[in-house]
């Protein structure tokens, strides 16, 4: 059995030693094997995981079931689900372990600081993400590569391209296609998901990943915190997990496509900002247009991962249907809420029954805030919201 | 935690989404369905809310008044619907939350009983109607149709009231490069129509004027128990003497699967049945699912209609608006209901569930079969084969035929008191069916507020003869004798699109 | 619509939040004193500048202000130990909000006014109504075709 040194390195290769498990996992399955043994040794009382329906959907699962684990494991690239309300709702008095892309582990960090989760009860076990996308517009691409949408049964998504497998009538057909090249035409990844630049999880306890990595069945593992520390020695000492560590090599070239992925980000964002060379009345004008179409339904700020507030909040008090406002209550009181602490997930948008650009608002509101704020939300849990604070403290680019 | 594929029932369109319960099945919420084709993941705020839907008040199992075993209220049901003439029989069932299922199963039950006068809402339309076009009140589109069509007519219709999801594809076929053409009272606050045809409320019948309008377009409309027949005709004129498509939509889920099943039974009209019962011809009513006093305009009269039955069965989930029912029978919340319905689009949903309890307390009422006997046969009449159901597919798919319809006729508006005149219009929403009092305001134009003498925070009063409603108010972008509702009020609509009413300020 | 208004010579609105302690005492003094405070100005008193939820300047737009002041005691003066610093805390936010909003800057300000500054408070109003005048009336304002 391998040790775990007395002083931790950061960086690992580690797999689960189980071959189903090892199998079944996207990288070797560690963040199973993982969850498993925390379990076992009883560091949490819960694990929530992605059940996988089909290649298109998964659902949540709050589970103290190792089969239910095992059963979960996999990456479902079409399940843009936040697991954040999940955390708060249903475990928050509850020890849990969780895989955390890092919107998730940001919105998780965001509701400890508003005091609806404690940290010390939540094992955040890091997911790099590069995207997910919305499981209809992967039909849409099945149908793009010639597959019948009904009938792909795997997905993956590796090396910057797209693979789907399609089984109709017992014949196995494999598609793929560049990212990049998808986009271009107009398919691809959530708008969200294009423009986010958070793609390691270096807020949670572990991050993990298959950038960097030299074996499809071995992830690359990034120890970050203590709580991370314990999880993967219990891990490795428990027999669960076997481990190498990580190559010079492959921690360059983990760091090199998360720079690059950064850049596309970047660009992407620049790109989709359709308010960039408006004017100030255009702008105006943009703002009123997009968001008279609101029908008040409120699933946003359900939703919105960040948003501590129960039903009677201050956007929804003031709101009163009987105000004929150029813009409601409900949404400017949630914009200016939101200014410093949005993370550009995304999930409102995907929400919004009438398609009102939201993540695009929301991100134009809070961005230049948080530049000057010099303020990254979710990212430390004792840095308060500055909304909350009695003096501010300036960015050294603002001032 | 549990997390329950399910259906909305709050309109025809029937959004996915997810129920997640707490272990305890205490605490309920929805999750979004991402993966739904009818709604992509979103939802209008009664889907949002739907979960608090289902925490209402259970219905409890009672034979007059007393509450007893369930099998107990079933045998009385059943000793006391023998009891009865067929004739004074009537079954009803709005069909919000039923399944194919159930109704084929409700069907058997009334022809047992010899009953023909089962309505499912909208039997007052057959008259209307030629048996050519019945497919168009039938079966509504699918989606993909609205979001690819050149010219859509918004014929009354405000989707983001009416059916906030086809809001989204409209606009999506407007980014397609659709032109959007409203034809209403009154202008659409969100200015989704590139053109409006504003109607004055006297003078409908020269929408005929603009005839030429209407040539290649989808006109979406909406078909409600209180649509009034000669608007219907109307649609159906427009439709069949220009080259264009009609897409009805309709506030009850399965009144696709309802309208198709029930073909070929005897059926009445829901407002006859409620005439006769106030004559005394009808004397015992069976509701399925179906709270009449919630559900309709001016619910307290029908309330006090019912109450001179002498036999009122209801089988529901949750208390309804009525107390003098002699049996009532509970059945289970429809997202726990296994079975499945057909959607405005003509796709054939599952609802999710695994219990099969409405239909049971049906079929002990009746012949008593078993789910897969009643499935099946909903499949084969549903036209549906062997396959297996995909919420992918257009299940039930519509052909479009040539048919005639004679130049209809509104009627003027007749009635109407001394006073201010007003025209009363409303505007339905999903709320508006399922006993649920959305709004409490209706919207008038700023000049109606002044010349009411209104201030910020006054209600107005509208009246219609006796029957009264005071209530808040919003100004609106409206023509200046236009009173625009979604709250439901106690004022029963007359025969005419819209009701003449008398509006003050409340003292 | 904005020109039309213009046209029908228009007032601006100019609502001011005023703390009790410092700054309502400073409007009060200068009408007091009839130092000339144009008649654009509505104020509306609270107990401390910290009262001001900037959701109460948002309504304050949303109701047809052309513009709306944030004032109170100066820093180091107010009556609950530092809840003006928390008001400058939300004025920032505020100004980065309108200005993403596509207002323009002039429709919000902030100023500290202690009791004895009647004439600062005077002066303050008719600088902005000046100001408010040449950029025109908000565009949040409604106005309802009669
Ligand atoms: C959407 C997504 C995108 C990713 N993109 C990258 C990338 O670009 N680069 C990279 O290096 N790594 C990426 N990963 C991480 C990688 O795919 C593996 O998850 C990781 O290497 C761990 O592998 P494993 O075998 O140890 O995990 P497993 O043992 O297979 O466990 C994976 C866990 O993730 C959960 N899960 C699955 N789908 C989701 C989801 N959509 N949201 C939240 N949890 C989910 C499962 O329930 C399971 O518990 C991504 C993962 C996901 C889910
Ligand atoms: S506002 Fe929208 S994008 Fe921002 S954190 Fe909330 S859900 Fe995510
Ligand atoms: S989700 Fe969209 S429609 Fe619903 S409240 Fe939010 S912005 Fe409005
Ligand atoms: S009421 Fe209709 S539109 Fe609204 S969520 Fe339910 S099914 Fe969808
Ligand atoms: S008391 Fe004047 S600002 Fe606080």
């Amino acid at each position: 059995m391998e040790e775990v040194k007395a002083k931790m390195s950061r960086y690992y290769l580690a797999w689960a030693k189980d071959d189903a498990i090892r199998k079944k996992g996207a990288n070797g399955g560690f963040v199973t094997a993982t969850l498993v043994s925390a379990l076992e040794a009883d560091f949490i009382d819960v694990a929530l995981v992605v059940k996988k329906k089909s290649v298109y959907e998964g659902i949540p699962v709050l589970t103290n079931d190792p089969e239910e684990i095992k059963e979960s494991s996999g990456s479902l690239h079409c399940v843009p689900l936040n697991l954040t309300k999940y955390v708060v709702e249903y475990a928050a008095k509850k020890r849990i372990g969780l895989p955390t892309k890092p919107c998730d582990a940001r919105g998780i960090i965001e509701q400890a600081k508003r005091r609806q989760a404690s940290l010390e009860n939540v094992y955040m076990i890091g997911l790099n993400c590069g995207a997910t996308l919305h499981p209809l517009r992967m039909r849409e691409i099945a149908a793009y590569y010639g597959l019948d949408p009904d009938s792909v049964v795997r997905e993956e998504i590796k090396e910057g391209k797209i693979f789907l497998v399609s089984d109709e009538e017992g014949k196995e057909k494999e598609k793929w296609m560049k990212i990049d090249e998808l986009e271009e035409k107009g398919y691809g990844r959530r708008d969200a998901c294009k423009s986010c630049v958070t793609k390691i999880p270096t807020m949670a306890d572990l991050a993990c990943g298959n950038w960097g990595s030299n074996d499809e069945k071995k992830t690359f593992v990034d120890v970050l915190t203590d709580k991370g520390e314990t999880l993967f020695k219990n891990a490795v000492d428990s027999g669960y997990v076997a481990i190498e560590e990580a190559p010079g090599k492959g921690i360059e070239t983990r760091q090199r496509i998360d720079a690059g992925m950064q850049k596309r980000a970047a660009s992407w964002k620049e790109k989709m900002d359709a308010l960039k060379a408006l004017s100030r009345s255009e702008r105006f004008e943009f703002y009123v247009d997009a968001l008279k179409n609101c029908i008040h339904c409120g699933a946003c700020k359900e939703v919105c991962p960040v948003c501590a507030c129960e039903e009677d909040a201050k956007c929804t008090g003031l709101y009163d249907e009987r105000d004929s406002y150029a813009i409601s209550m409900y949404n400017l009181v949630r914009i200016f809420h939101l200014m410093d602490s949005c993370i550009h997930c995304g999930q409102c948008e995907d929400v919004c029954p009438v398609d009102i650009p939201l993540t695009l608002i929301q991100r134009r509101f809070s961005e230049r805030m948080q530049r000057h704020l010099g303020y990254t939300p979710g990212m430390d849990v004792t840095k308060k919201p500055p909304l909350y604070e009695t003096e501010l403290r300036w960015s050294a680019e603002a001032e | 935690m549990k997390t329950n594929s399910s259906i909305c029932h709050g309109c025809s369109i029937g959004c996915g989404l997810y129920l997640v319960e707490s272990e305890e099945g205490e605490k309920r919420k929805v999750l979004h369905r991402t993966t739904s084709p009818m709604n992509e993941g979103k939802l209008c705020r009664f889907g949002t809310d739907l979960h608090t839907y289902y925490e209402r008040e259970t219905m409890i199992n009672s034979v007059d008044g007393k509450e007893v075993k369930q099998d107990e209220a079933i045998k009385a049901a059943k000793e006391s619907l023998k009891g009865m003439k067929p004739e004074e029989l009537a079954f009803i069932a709005l069909p919000g939350t039923i399944t194919n299922e159930e109704i084929v199963s409700f069907l058997s039950l009334a022809a047992e009983f010899g009953c023909e006068n089962v309505s499912f809402g909208f039997e007052r339309f057959f008259g209307v109607v030629p048996e050519e076009a019945a497919y168009i009140i039938e079966k509504g589109l699918p989606f993909s149709e609205v979001d690819g069509a050149s010219k859509i007519i918004l014929f009354f219709l405000d989707p983001f009231v009416h059916y906030p999801l086809l809001a989204r594809r409209i606009l999506k076929a407007k980014k397609n490069g659709a032109k959007v053409i409203e034809v209403s009272f009154a202008k659409n606050e969100r200015g989704i129509a590139d053109e409006t045809v504003l109607v004055v409320p006297t003078e409908v019948e020269r929408i005929k004027e603009k005839k030429e309008l209407f040539e290649d377009s989808l006109i979406i409309g909406e078909l409600t128990p209180y649509t009034n027949p000669q608007l219907l005709s109307f649609m159906l004129w427009l439709n069949a003497s220009t080259a264009s498509r009609l897409f009805l939509l309709k506030p009850f889920l399965n009144s696709t699967g309802a309208f198709l099943l029930g073909k070929d039974s005897g059926r009445k009209d829901l407002f006859e049945i409620l005439e006769g019962v106030e004559k005394g011809e009808i004397k015992a009513l069976y509701l399925l699912e179906t709270d009449l006093a919630g559900a309709m305009l001016g619910g307290e009269g029908v309330a006090e209609t019912t109450s001179k039955l002498d036999l009122l069965i209801e089988q529901n989930a949750f208390r309804t608006h009525f107390d003098t029912a002699g049996i009532t029978i509970c059945s289970e919340p429809f997202f726990m209901k296994k079975g499945t319905v057909v959607n405005v689009e003509g796709r054939v949903l599952e609802i999710g569930g695994e219990s099969e309890k409405g239909l049971q307390i049906m079929e002990s009422i009746g012949k008593g079969r078993k789910y897969e006997e009643v499935h099946e046969e909903a499949k084969k009449r549903l036209g549906l084969g062997d396959s297996e159901i995909n919420e992918f597919e257009i299940a039930v798919k519509r052909e479009e035929r040539k048919f005639e319809v004679a130049e209809p006729k509104i009627e003027k508006e007749e009635g109407g008191g001394a006073g201010e005149e007003y025209f009363l219009w409303y505007k339905t929403n999903p709320f508006f069916w399922n006993g649920i009092r959305a709004k409490n305001f209706v919207e008038i134009s700023p000049v109606a507020m002044k010349e009411l003498g209104l201030f910020r925070g006054d209600e107005v009063e509208i009246a219609q003869g006796e029957q009264k409603e005071r209530i808040g108010f919003k100004i609106s972008d409206l023509p200046q004798n236009l009173v625009l509702s979604e709250a439901k009020l106690a004022i029963k609509p007359l025969q005419g699109l819209l009701t003449r009413v008398e509006t003050r300020r409340a003292e | 619509m904005r020109k039309r208004l213009a046209e029908e010579e228009w007032e601006p609105k100019i609502l001011a939040f005023c703390c009790n302690w410092c700054s309502y005492a400073g409007a009060d003094a200068a009408g007091l004193e009839r130092r000339q405070v144009p008649p654009t100005i509505r104020v509306i008193r609270v107990m401390c500048s910290g009262r001001i939820d900037p959701a109460f300047v948002l309504m304050g737009l949303l109701e047809g202000a052309d513009a709306v002041l944030v004032t109170g005691c100066h820093i180091g003066d107010c009556h609950y130990v530092n809840a003006n610093y928390k008001t400058r805390n939300r004025y920032e936010f505020l100004k980065e909000f309108v200005d993403e909003l596509g207002l323009e800057p002039e429709r919000l300000w902030l100023s500290w006014i202690s009791a004895s500054e009647g004439s600062l408070f005077a002066e303050m109003v008719r600088d902005v109504t000046e100001k408010i005048k040449k950029i025109g009336p908000s565009p949040l304002r409604r106005e309802w075709k009669k």
